[in-house]
């Protein structure tokens, strides 16, 4: 065998720089494919940390969950006691206007002192937005409240209902006073077994709805019970004022409620 | 007094008294009547108040004169205007003269009663 020639130098120089260069490569891609694997696996421990927090999230909304429903099953504040809840509330608030309805009324010390105490819970507490005191006379009904026209019932406005009231026995109860009743209603004013006036409500203002509420009718009954007897205990407290002896005639009932024997 | 003291302007006793009953619930709170919008400026220049509960229908100064009144005081205590009047205008200009709340009449006690805990931030 002879020298090789300087043609097969050069070829074995440039399979070996190609050797060398798929070697370079090889190793780069061994490299990447390192770096790869690590990212892939620092993902695969996110992703083991994430799917732990959602295992908690799980197991805590399924606390909550069982918790809610063992609330629900087993004598918690179910929706009934809710509603018995709000009832309850709405008692308080009924028996609070009711009170004060009741307090007023007893406190009058003139005709003119029942009145005004009737428009306030007519007005304020009732809501009525056009109505009528009608108290009746010889001469028949007249309107006694309230003062301002924009509120007043106008003159002959349901003047049928009015009559049919005035003329009702004191003992039936008005067709009208019901919850859910729309106006134009009318109560009749009872003093023991006679009718002497009325109470009209021709509108109530929109906050209540337009319509007689639980409210309003045991605050209707109230005055349809009291004020007629609060207008008599007005005039009495006035009459016995004016003759400077406002305990004369009690102290006199009294005492002979004492002489009987 | 040692708690908040609201200062209640209203014309009706009967809501003086509903306001009163209703307000029991709110512990500590004193209230002071007045039944209108005058007094209720008098009472304000003699004593400080937590809450001013005002009508807006009054004879002799209304609710809202006494509002345009109310602020001329430096740093006026909050309002909560209580009102038959069912028109928006009326509670509209009420608040942009710087009522904090509204309840409206007929008064529900527990509307009341969150309005005011609600003002007096507790």
């Amino acid at each position: 065998m002879g020298e090789p020639s300087s043609d097969e130098d050069v070829a074995s120089v440039t399979q070996i720089d190609a050797f060398l260069n798929t070697l370079r490569r090889s190793a780069e891609i061994a490299q990447e494919l390192i770096r790869s694997g690590a990212q892939q696996a620092e993902r695969i421990r996110s992703l083991e940390g994430d799917l732990a927090s959602a295992r908690l999230r799980q197991s805590f909304l399924e606390t909550e969950l069982t918790k809610i429903r063992n609330l629900l099953g087993e004598g918690g504040p179910d929706l009934a006691q809710l509603a018995m809840l709000e009832e309850l509330v709405e008692d308080q608030n009924v028996l609070a206007q009711l009170f004060v309805t009741s307090d007023r009324l007893a406190r009058v010390e003139s005709v003119t002192d029942a009145v005004a105490v009737a428009v306030e819970i007519m007005h304020n507490l009732v809501g009525a937005h056009r109505y009528g005191v009608f108290v009746a006379t010889e001469r028949g009904p007249i309107v006694v409240a309230p003062a301002e026209a924009r509120y007043r019932v106008k003159d002959g406005e349901q003047r049928e209902l009015l009559t049919q009231t005035l003329a009702a026995p004191a003992v039936d109860k008005p067709a009208q006073l019901k919850v859910g009743t729309t106006p134009p209603l009318c109560v009749p004013l009872r003093l023991g077994k006679r009718v002497v006036g009325a109470l009209l409500i021709a509108e109530l203002v929109p906050q209540v709805g337009g319509t007689l509420g639980r409210l309003q009718h045991e605050l209707l009954s109230l005055l349809a019970e009291r004020l007629a007897s609060s207008m008599c205990l007005g005039a009495f407290h006035q009459e016995r004022i004016g003759r400077g002896e406002p305990w004369t005639a009690v102290a006199s009932s009294l005492a002979s409620i004492t002489e009987r024997p | 007094m040692s708690g908040p003291v609201a200062l209640v302007i209203e014309d009706s006793p009967t809501m003086r008294q509903l306001i009163g009953v209703a307000l029991k619930r709110v512990s500590d709170l004193d209230l002071v009547e007045a039944d209108n919008g005058a007094i209720g400026l008098e009472l304000l220049a003699k004593q400080s108040f937590n809450l001013i509960l005002l009508d807006l229908n009054m004879p002799v100064m209304g609710g809202i004169v006494f509002l345009e009144r109310l602020r001329e005081i430096p740093s006026p205590p909050p309002v909560i205007v209580i009102t038959t009047e069912s028109a928006k205008e009326d509670v509209d200009r009420a608040l942009a003269l710087g009522a904090s709340a509204y309840v409206m009449k007929p008064l529900k006690a527990t509307d009341l009663v969150r309005a005011v805990i609600h003002v007096l931030g507790r």
